[in-house]
């Protein structure tokens, strides 16, 4: 029958449960664009989210799918607040992580209205029907979306009636929010639907009465497969179908001709506790593992009808599991034994098509994504794992390394793909120039770290106009690489860098070497820059001391030619101050009169800072002429 | 930010990702993207047939098509079914969304409604040919009788049994029994019967288990075996029903009699029902028209239950118990799952308890206990083994008694403490005089009388 007041479903942004925009989109509320969803609430200048508790939730568009408020009474209203707050919080979880700010904003919103509700009025009592809730005889919450209301979704799983007694606790509150935000993320959810959720929880002070979802009708039609068991009358067709199974059915009969003495014994708690700590979370992995052994011994045994290939799913699905919770060591395990039993040849196939679901991308990024930051060492586990895999796996790491860019996943693929080793190295290189420079800089370091010397001629190759985190990549392997002239040459091109901190490090290791034929590349560097702001201060004073150190009697001349030029012409050039300071740098670092001389010169010229900075630079030469006549 | 909304918010999140552990963001959306393609596919050859006749190649391309989706979506979710509940048009759990509302839903939901099907729900793939077949007989005029079971028959003649034919579902409120924990346990005993044949039937026609009605009802019988006497528990609620499906029912409340005793939370007492309504299903099934023989009853039924899609930890424990519940407890495989071992004292206690006709049960109640008890800590877990004995009494529910007093007595009533461990409560059958005993008169062994003989029942 047709609901005459239904509206036409608008075209909405997506989200996991039928949008096209996924939660892995939105980390930050920031990031969130404005929808014209059920969380349309969101503040179009940014601040999309209450900051105190009187501070309403600005309201949405006038969508459909956004909760109406409703309530004519003052109970009425309160309540349709605090129900609409849950209906957010429970959504919040298709848009945002768990633990972004939204949603804990939207928790404090609820925790705030519900309790705001219950303080004053007391126990909340709804009556659920399919897209409204009724709190005695006033509607207090409606949203007539049935896959984004909290009402529909209650009802639709068959429960009927909610009673929130005042004293319930805020942990109950979260249990049941958990339940309702599963139900909203979930898609696969046979084992338990709303009201088996409810009922397992075994809530204190939140009642629930329930039906069994959608109703059927009831009708003459005998629910019954005739044509299976017999022909003729449909109940004496049930009675045949409810004993559907062989007689004696239950044979043999346990043999057990020995007696024992039954007595009553008091149980210790806790053995009683260990029997429940067996169907513990804790235990989960172990027992998956179990099954994973019967399961994969039962398609091994020739007996056996079943076949490896139906149980690929299941293997599947505990694998990704096992992968999500990083349970390395319990992958590992199932994979050794599906390796190592002796399935039939022709199951071969089907054998590496397991063997590639427990070592595939998803799987290595599941357990990769659960690992905490900061992780010391790559779990030798995982590196088994990725060495049991029936394929090479390094295309795998690359497309990981790729797309998964948090520090931890970049440093443990990048430890991955070193233990792959040499035999990769080309195929890597090669990776390098079709990579996004911040994945060519991590491909970089892998190369280096299995071949030093072929990573430093690669990124040389790469030329000085790669990323700037490239650059930075390159200094830091030559470092510790060995030095020739081709370094030389791509460090001195480093001068040119658009970053002071490339050009410093580039600075230090041509000081470092005393790279002769940097000279003139520093000479020229101030000289282009021989006044205005574009070098620092401090650049300057470490080109100046560049000079010194990697030539000091042509330094020494040309800091004279800066501070006095021989030529009138350059006398009547503007200030060329940049090199006043770098001569007056490198000349504290010479000792000797004529380079005191030249200091005290420098101090002449107008310009009180550089004044200071000649007469700290007189203090530190004297001190130089000191050790020198010392040492 | 305070401290208790932090902690929710992390336990929110343990919560969700637990529950997204058989599933994904990617898997959600390829079935909803799947499942649309599903019934605007499956509405596009409903309207064709109005058209067109059924031989007419045209049918081709979409049958293709529907048959490639159909894999898919049976592939990443076992079986699919197709709702339609008053305006809405459902695949599994994703409402489809129609550019124009109401005209493609009233057409699906029309067309299934003349044969009084609600829903169908597809267990396994189909051939093309099939489809056309499913199609066709679709829009024909239903059966003047029965329409739906006429249907359902239809499909199963043309090899069609893993189609299953779901009720007309209303959302309206009509009359609505509302679940009442105060339901006599005998009620929902009997109503059990019906679940219990429902979920075997689908799995012996090939159609993938689905265990969330057998779960609301194994909830119902924990809800209302809190006020229910251990007798009542422990002894069977209706001999009318098929010895299959009363083991079936004795092991389930046996199993969750144990569970109870040794404290276990309401969650993991419904898994373990759930697992025990579910552990001899393997003797439901057949091998190349040959029932299942008993040594392989325990992998088939593994087989059939693992075809269930999307993880979740309750179908591990589930299928560990099914595949394990005859090992030892002291195997040399390893020891069996918790589930498996508290199975396989329910199990074994009442295939030598139950009474057969003509032949009456193998042992009596004590006897059987007795027997048992010497395999304890060898086939049987001796923890879980004591809890089992020290709810049951010496002299547990239906034991046939003779008292000194010369009385004809039956147990009727488990160890209600320490003390009445061997005494438990009786009710007269027949007097030291052999007349037989009026008004349900009651002995409690506690305070008067003692057992001198246990008697074992004849068929």
């Amino acid at each position: 029958m047709k609901n005459a007041s239904h509206k036409s479903d608008p075209k909405t942004p997506s989200d996991s449960n039928g949008s096209t925009l996924g939660p892995d989109d939105i980390l930050n509320p920031a990031d969130a664009p404005r929808q014209k969803d059920s969380l349309g609430e969101v503040d179009p200048k940014g601040a999309a989210l209450p900051k105190t508790k009187n501070q309403s939730i600005p309201s949405g568009s006038d969508e459909e799918e956004i909760e109406a408020e409703v309530g004519t009474t003052d109970s009425g209203r309160k309540a349709s607040e605090a129900l609409i707050a849950l209906g957010r919080a429970a959504r919040s979880f298709l848009l945002y992580e768990p633990d972004n700010q939204a949603v804990t904003s939207f928790l404090q919103d609820l925790k705030d209205k519900f309790y705001g509700f219950l303080d004053q009025y007391g126990e909340m009592v709804l009556d659920i029907r399919p897209w409204e809730m009724v709190l005695g005889s006033e509607v207090v919450y409606l949203n007539r979306d049935r896959e984004r209301s909290l009402s529909f979704r209650l009802f639709r799983d068959g429960v009927r009636k909610v009673t929130i007694t005042p004293d319930v606790a805020w942990n109950e509150l979260t249990k049941f929010l958990g339940i309702i935000s599963i139900q909203y993320t979930g898609i696969r959810q046979q084992e338990d639907d709303m009201v088996v959720m409810l009922w397992k929880a075994g809530f204190k002070h939140i009642v629930v009465e329930s039906v069994e979802g959608f109703i059927p009708e009831d009708d003459d039609d005998v629910d019954v497969d005739t044509a299976i068991y017999s022909d003729g009358d449909a109940a004496a067709s049930a009675l045949t179908l409810y004993s559907a199974a062989p007689e004696g059915f239950d044979m043999p009969w346990p043999v057990y001709n020995e007696r024992a003495s039954i007595r009553y014994v008091e149980m210790a708690p806790e053995h009683l506790r260990k029997l429940d700590e067996e169907v513990s979370n804790l235990a989960l992995p172990d027992q998956c593992v179990g099954l994973l052994k019967e399961i994969l011994e039962t398609a091994a045994n020739p007996v056996e009808p079943l076949k490896l290939e139906e149980a690929i799913p299941m293997v599947q699905e505990v694998s990704n599991f096992l992968s999500a919770e990083g349970l390395l060591a319990s992958l590992l395990e199932a994979m050794q034994m599906v390796q190592t039993l002796p399935f039939n040849r022709s199951d071969e196939e089907h054998r590496m098509e397991l063997l590639r679901a427990f070592s595939d991308v998803n799987v290595l990024l599941s357990v990769i994504r659960s690992f905490p930051t900061g992780l010391q060492e790559v779990p030798p586990q995982l590196i088994d794992l990725v060495k049991m895999a029936p394929e090479n796996p390094v295309p795998m790491l690359l497309e990981i390394l790729q797309n998964e860019r948090t520090r931890t996943a970049r440093w443990v693929t990048r430890n991955l793909l070193v233990g792959m080793g040499s035999d990769n190295l080309d195929h890597l290189i090669k990776t390098i120039d079709q990579s996004k420079a911040s994945v060519a800089a991590d491909l970089l370091r892998v190369v280096s770290d299995i071949d030093l010397d072929r990573g430093i001629r690669v990124g040389i190759d790469m030329g000085i106009e790669a990323d700037l985190e490239l650059q930075l990549v390159m200094l830091s392997l030559m470092e510790q690489g060995h030095y020739s002239k081709r370094v030389g040459r791509y460090l001195i091109n480093l001068l040119e860098s658009s970053s002071m901190d490339v050009r410093m490090k580039a600075l230090k290791l041509l000081v470092h070497h005393k790279e002769p034929s940097a000279f003139s590349s520093i000479t020229q560097r101030l000289e282009h820059n021989a006044s205005g702001n574009e070098l620092d201060l401090h650049e300057i004073e470490a080109l100046g001391s560049a000079m010194v150190a990697i030539k000091e009697d042509r330094a020494l001349a040309q800091f004279i030619e800066w501070i006095q030029p021989r030529k009138l012409l350059q006398r009547m050039l503007p200030k060329r101050q940049n090199l006043k300071w770098a001569a007056v740098t490198g000349l504290s670092q010479i000792p000797g009169d004529q380079a005191k001389e030249y200091i005290r010169l420098a101090a002449k010229a107008p310009g009180e800072e550089l004044h200071r900075h000649c007469m700290k630079s007189l203090v530190r030469q004297r001190r130089l002429g000191m050790e020198v006549r010392d040492a | 930010m305070p401290d208790e909304i932090r902690n929710a918010q992390v336990q929110l999140g343990t919560a969700l990702s637990q529950a997204r552990a058989g599933e994904d963001r990617e898997i959600s959306r390829r079935v909803r993207e799947k499942g649309e393609q599903f019934a605007k596919i499956f509405y596009g050859l409903l309207r064709m047939t109005r058209i067109h006749s059924l031989d007419n190649v045209v049918f081709e391309p979409p049958i293709q098509d529907f048959r490639s989706v159909l894999e898919s979506l049976c592939k990443l979710l076992g079986t699919v079914h197709l709702i339609c509940v008053e305006d809405q048009v459902y695949v599994n759990d994703v409402r489809i969304r129609f550019e124009i509302a109401s005209e493609h839903v009233e057409a699906i939901g029309t067309d299934l409604r003349r044969h009084r099907i609600g829903g169908i729900s597809f267990h396994d793939v189909i051939t093309e040919k099939q489809i056309l077949v499913l199609v066709g007989m679709i829009m024909e005029s239903p059966a003047k009788k029965s329409p739906r079971m006429a249907f359902q028959r239809k499909l199963t003649e043309t090899g069609m049994s893993s189609i299953e034919l779901q009720k007309i579902f209303s959302f309206r409120m009509k009359g609505e029994r509302i679940h009442k924990i105060d339901r006599e346990f005998k009620e929902v005993y009997q109503q059990s019967a019906r679940i219990i044949a429902e979920a075997y039937r689908n799995l012996a026609a090939s159609r993938l288990p689905n265990p969330l009605p057998v779960r609301r009802l194994v909830n119902e019988m924990i809800d209302t075996s809190r006020s229910a006497s251990v007798a009542d528990l422990a002894r069977d609620q209706d001999r009318q029903l098929p010895h299959y499906a009363r083991h079936t029912l004795m092991v389930t409340n046996l199993s969750l009699l144990i569970g109870g005793v040794a404290g276990f939370s309401n969650a993991t007492l419904s898994d373990l029902g759930v697992a025990a309504m579910f552990h001899d299903v393997g003797h439901s099934l057949k091998e190349d028209g040959y029932w299942v023989p008993f040594e392989r009853h325990t992998t088939a039924g593994l087989s059939a239950l693992m075809r269930q899609r999307g993880f979740h930890e309750a179908k591990v424990w589930r299928l560990l118990a099914v595949v394990e519940h005859h090992r030892p407890f002291d195997s040399p495989k390893g020891r069996p799952s918790l589930f498996a071992r508290i199975i396989h004292i329910a199990d074994d206690y009442d295939i030598l308890t139950r009474f057969r006709p003509g032949k009456g049960p193998v042992l009596s109640y004590p006897d059987a206990l007795a027997r048992m008890a010497a395999h304890s800590g060898k086939a049987y877990d001796p923890d879980l083994f004591q809890v089992f004995v020290n709810k049951m009494g010496m002299f547990p529910p239906g034991s046939i008694l003779r008292l000194d007093s010369g009385r004809l007595v039956i147990s009727v009533s488990g160890a209600r403490s320490r003390k009445t461990f061997a005494k438990p409560l009786c009710q007269v059958v027949r007097n030291a005089d052999g007349s037989q005993a009026k008004n349900r008169e009651r002995v409690d062994l506690a305070s008067e009388d003692r057992v001198i003989k246990v008697l074992q029942p004849s068929a």
